[in-house]
């Protein structure tokens, strides 16, 4: 190493928060290189941390503003208010009582159920495209959605819909079949060194033959049962409850630490490949199954509880990573704020475009997430 | 202290790739394997970089036993640029070059990772490209990146794949230079599996020649660059000159077009 | 890095700290003086709903939000129309003689249910059939202290209960016997006069091509009851009320009904005379249909749901009877039960029953 009083101020450097000597040195080295790209080289080193801050900023004002959204009317001082009456106690007169209501118990429990499962659905998508390093692949790639929603028409369709679809027993024979299902792709695919083409073509096959067996249920439903059955397979959260809330949200809470242990490891095979990162002393087989794992029970939780939300796994990570990178260091907290942030908003858009009538989340945000998503695509090419 | 292989074997399902095959590298020491297409150089390079387990053998360095050692120390010890680096996703030169850092790093790459990662890239003239998406760089470009990953893993073992089939000639040697250096200069000991036996006559200090998973020639390229032995291996007639500049190979069908040899040529 | 997993465990202890609190918090509702917001109720009156539960209402309803068709045909039928303040948009496109604003609808379908909008119309009773999500419904409302009855009026097997359970609710017997006494009245002119006559094959068809009812479905049990054979009556596959299949053209061809009825979705919207052309057209062009007894014999018939469905069927009855036993029915205007149900227990306007059911060849 130069001394630094020496050579060029490369050799001591970066990280450093020197804003003023990175810039000379850039200047220097990069003489030939255009404005623009300097700009941009620098946002992605120093302004990854801001980007970051902004999103969570960000989301606590759009999951507020969310909340005072919707049919009956309340302020953000009546959101304050209530939040203000239900953490710390108090006396609630009886004009505040309906309002009061509406925002404990409908608005706030859906909206977080709503962030929470869009940032779980998100996390889910980055953890499964950096390891199965394919940016189309989503946290429904290994069939859980459709083992998931076969699982709750099963138990619509035996109980003759005496089950609701937010019932215990929906929800645990959905997250039963997703966790199975999921289980038979890993076992079947260890078969085959757990290669990520091995698991994608597992995970198509059983994807189609579980899209066979619900439709199958839907073609032998009645009446009494269709209508819940079909409900699920596009997902909602209009019936959020506090229960759905806090399963989900801990699940996606515990999460983020956990796969964010795991960074290092994930950003050695998402970029370097498996034979690589072995090279580069990480145990991939290991953290592959165990990761996959945790995206798996992740998605699962968030369908048996919301039903098949599409689209939020494959686009939030997208949104993240142009946004802030591929870094997973970066992209998994971010990723958590794009996928809630997605799905509040959707969600927000759903209850409000066709008001009093609501539209399920999980096709506003097809409809939200399309455009959005090729926009990003479309003035990405064109940036390079 | 050396880096030694002892019998090792290793089979894909049925087909034997390489048996019993045993050699040793001197510290500091330039080894070249070569060997015609399937003879085994890439599997024996993946054995001893971990990507792959032999069926039987083992690899040490300095007398310890590299496969039994846990994964992050292995990778502390030795580095591997494999053929090509294809990624799916955006990244830097810079952010690529960490990776190196893996075995080394806990949560966050601290100063010092951030300082060998520039050393690696401004070793191998990357400065300018450091902040560039690995998509806009060249072939020639990529392949230094992934060097560059290497010397920032600050390996005392470098393994490279073919690293110089993809590039042009000017990059092939700038890479072979830069590889003897590091050897040289930080008594790295480096492996190369390469096809270019006149590259590897020029820039290493030994030939290690493949064929059908077993060693046939192991030497300094001078003696170990034999005729006989390489139009067998190779299937090609051949003929090795020895001048003042080293050992040359040069297939017997070019050398009768050309019609011209000045130095004393062995023949089969 | 390590800052930012510490940022990240922070923002997980406040989020669980938030839940928790948001679980933990004590509310205490201000007291007042009048124990309820109506004061003048009759009193607590408990019903036991179509999904077997055991509800206590105040008192009969004054407001109620009905989601279905059926269920808001019924609730005006026994003359509690005036009382229903929500309804679902379903309801809104199929009965416009109700003017259902846009303000009073609370859902698209009998699952995504807008409970502000419920709660914003502050009714005494939410009213939904048993396919609705009245799970959900029960558990969303429950803060708001609005009941949630299961009430299934689409269901034909259950049509005398259902009437009497809206009855109750609404405090309403005598207009719950009426409709209920209509009912028997129409059932009893039918079995009197198809006793003894031999049984006409009928293929009873559904909105979709070639969907048909099968034995156990109210479409089934009508073609019975009206002196008829369904032609499909053999496939038993143990279904209940609903069972419906899709079944083989050529089968249709192979059992050669005389009486074919094709029913298209409800709506109290006089049909226009395109659509029967249309229909009229598409049936009698399908492959073979042409030497169908029923096409032969000029025995087609198609239905708007709104007029054979009403009722809880029992409309549907009488008309198939009557056509395929027209000399048994030579005196009887089923037109005129028709216009009945319309006018009297709808208070719509009857437009003729060639708005609804035509012979179509």
């Amino acid at each position: 190493m130069k001394p630094p009083s020496g050579g060029p101020a490369t050799a001591t450097r970066p990280s450093s928060p020197e804003p003023a000597a990175e810039q000379e040195r850039r200047e220097r080295q990069d003489r030939s290189g255009s404005w623009s790209r300097r700009l941009r080289s620098r946002g992605a080193w120093t302004g990854r941390p801001a980007v970051l801050w902004a999103g969570s900023v960000l989301s606590v004002l759009v999951v507020t503003w969310c909340v005072t959204a919707g049919t009956t009317d309340a302020g953000l001082l009546d959101v304050w208010r209530a939040v203000r009456l239900a953490v710390f106690g108090g006396v609630l007169t009886e004009d505040f009582a309906q309002t009061y209501s509406v925002i404990i118990n409908l608005r706030l429990p859906r909206v977080l159920l709503a962030f929470a499962a869009g940032a779980a659905l998100s996390l889910a998508g980055v953890v499964m495209q950096g390891l199965l390093r394919n940016p189309l692949v989503s946290p429904f790639t290994l069939g859980v959605s459709p083992a998931a929603a076969f699982g709750a028409a099963l138990a619509i369709l035996l109980t003759g819909g005496s089950a609701g679809s937010g019932s215990t027993l929906v929800i645990g024979s959905a997250l039963g079949t997703a966790l199975g299902v999921s289980a038979l792709v890993l076992g079947l695919a260890s078969a085959k060194a757990m290669s990520a083409a091995t698991l994608l073509l597992l995970g198509i096959a059983l994807t189609q033959l579980f899209e066979a067996m619900t439709a199958a249920l839907q073609f032998v439903a009645d009446e009494n049962t269709l209508q819940a059955i079909v409900r699920w397979t596009f997902g909602s959260v209009n019936d959020a409850g506090w229960n759905d809330v806090l399963v989900v949200g801990a699940c996606t809470v515990a999460a983020l630490p956990l796969l964010l242990w795991f960074s290092r490891d994930l950003n050695a095979i998402a970029f370097a490949g498996d034979d690589a990162a072995k090279s580069l002393g990480v145990n991939v087989t290991a953290v592959r199954v165990g990761l996959i794992v945790v995206s798996v029970v992740l998605a699962a939780v968030v369908v048996s509880f919301c039903g098949v939300i599409g689209f939020v796994g494959l686009v939030g990570p997208h949104i993240a990573r142009l946004a802030i990178g591929a870094d997973h260091r970066y992209l998994l907290p971010f990723s958590f704020v794009t996928g809630g942030l997605l799905l509040v908003v959707a969600d927000t858009v759903g209850r409000t475009v066709l008001a009093p009538s609501v539209v399920p989340v999980g096709i506003v945000v097809a409809f939200i997430g399309a455009p959005v998503f090729i926009n990003l695509i479309l003035t990405r090419r064109a940036a390079q | 202290m050396s880096l030694d292989v002892a019998s090792v074997r290793f089979a894909y399902r049925r087909t034997p790739v390489l048996e019993g095959v045993d050699l040793r590298v001197a510290e500091g020491g330039f080894c070249a394997l070569l060997g015609p297409n399937g003879s085994g150089k890439s599997t024996l390079t993946k054995i001893i970089a971990r990507v792959l387990s032999p069926a039987s053998g083992t690899v040490s360095f300095g007398g310890r036993d590299l496969l039994a050692a846990p994964r992050r120390e292995h990778a502390r010890v030795v580095a591997y640029v494999p053929q090509s680096g294809a990624t799916p996703f955006e990244q830097t030169v810079r952010e690529a070059v960490l990776l190196g850092r893996t075995p080394h790093i806990g949560l966050r790459p601290t100063r010092r990772d951030w300082e060998t990662v520039d050393a690696a890239i401004e070793r191998l003239g990357l400065s300018e490209l450091a902040d560039r998406p690995l998509s806009q760089l060249s072939g020639g470009q990529a392949q230094r990146v992934l060097i560059a990953r290497a010397l920032a893993q600050r390996p005392r073992v470098l393994l490279l794949d073919e690293p110089t089939s993809a590039l042009d000639l000017r990059y092939q040697i700038e890479t072979l230079q830069l590889v003897r250096a590091v050897t040289r200069e930080e008594g790295v000991t480096a492996l190369i599996a390469i096809h270019d036996l006149n590259h590897a006559a020029h820039f290493c200090d030994q030939a290690v020649l493949l064929d059908g998973g077993r060693v046939v020639a192991d030497g300094p390229p001078s003696e170990a660059f034999d005729a006989a032995v390489l139009s067998r291996v190779y299937g090609l007639d051949v003929r090795v000159s020895r001048g003042e500049t080293g050992v040359e190979v040069r297939p017997a069908a070019l050398e009768t077009v050309t019609g011209v040899s000045a130095a004393p040529t062995e023949s089969v | 890095m390590r800052q930012r997993h510490s940022r990240a465990a922070l923002l997980a202890a406040t989020v669980a700290v938030a839940l928790c609190a948001a679980a933990c918090g004590t509310v205490v509702n201000e007291e007042s003086d009048e124990n309820d917001d109506g004061g003048a109720r009759d009193g607590s009156l408990t019903v036991v709903d179509d999904a077997g539960r055991t509800v206590e209402l105040e008192g009969p309803a004054e407001r109620a939000v009905v989601l279905n068709s059926y269920g808001n045909e019924f609730a005006q039928a026994i003359g509690a129309g005036d009382r229903v303040v929500g309804y679902d948009r379903v309801s809104a496109s199929r009965l416009p003689y109700l003017e259902i604003s846009d303000d009073e609808i609370v859902s698209e379908d009998l699952q995504e249910i807008n409970y502000e909008a419920v709660v914003e119309l502050d009714p005494d009773v939410f009213i939904l059939p048993r396919n609705g999500a009245w799970q959900d419904a029960s558990e969303q409302l429950e803060s708001f202290g609005i009941p949630v009855v299961v009430a299934t009026a689409w269901d034909f097997e259950v049509f005398h209960e259902t009437v009497e359970l809206l009855g109750e609710v609404f405090g309403e017997p005598e207009g719950a016997q009426r409709v209920s006494g209509f009912y028997d009245e129409i059932f009893e002119v039918v079995s009197e006069r198809v006793a003894g006559t031999d049984p006409v094959r009928v293929y009873w068809e559904t909105e979709q091509p070639y969907l048909t009812g099968l034995p156990g479905s109210g479409f089934d049990q009508i073609i019975v009851a009206a002196g008829g054979e369904n032609i499909f009556g053999d496939l038993d596959t143990g279904g209940d009320e609903q069972a419906e299949t899709t079944v083989d053209p050529a089968a249709i061809l192979e059992r050669d009904p005389e009486v074919v009825v094709h029913e298209f979705g409800p709506s109290a919207d006089p049909t226009g005379q395109e659509r029967f052309d249309t229909l009229a057209d598409e049936l009698t062009g399908r492959a073979g249909w042409q030497d169908l007894s029923a096409v032969g014999d000029d025995r087609v018939f198609v239905t708007n749901g709104w007029a054979t469905s009403g009722l809880s069927k029992a409309i549907g009855a009488l008309y198939l009877a009557s056509w395929l036993h027209p000399d048994a029915f030579a005196d009887v205007e089923p037109g005129d039960y028709l216009a009945r149900w319309v006018e009297d227990f709808q208070q719509a306007d009857f437009p003729g029953d060639d708005a609804y059911i035509q012979r179509v060849g």
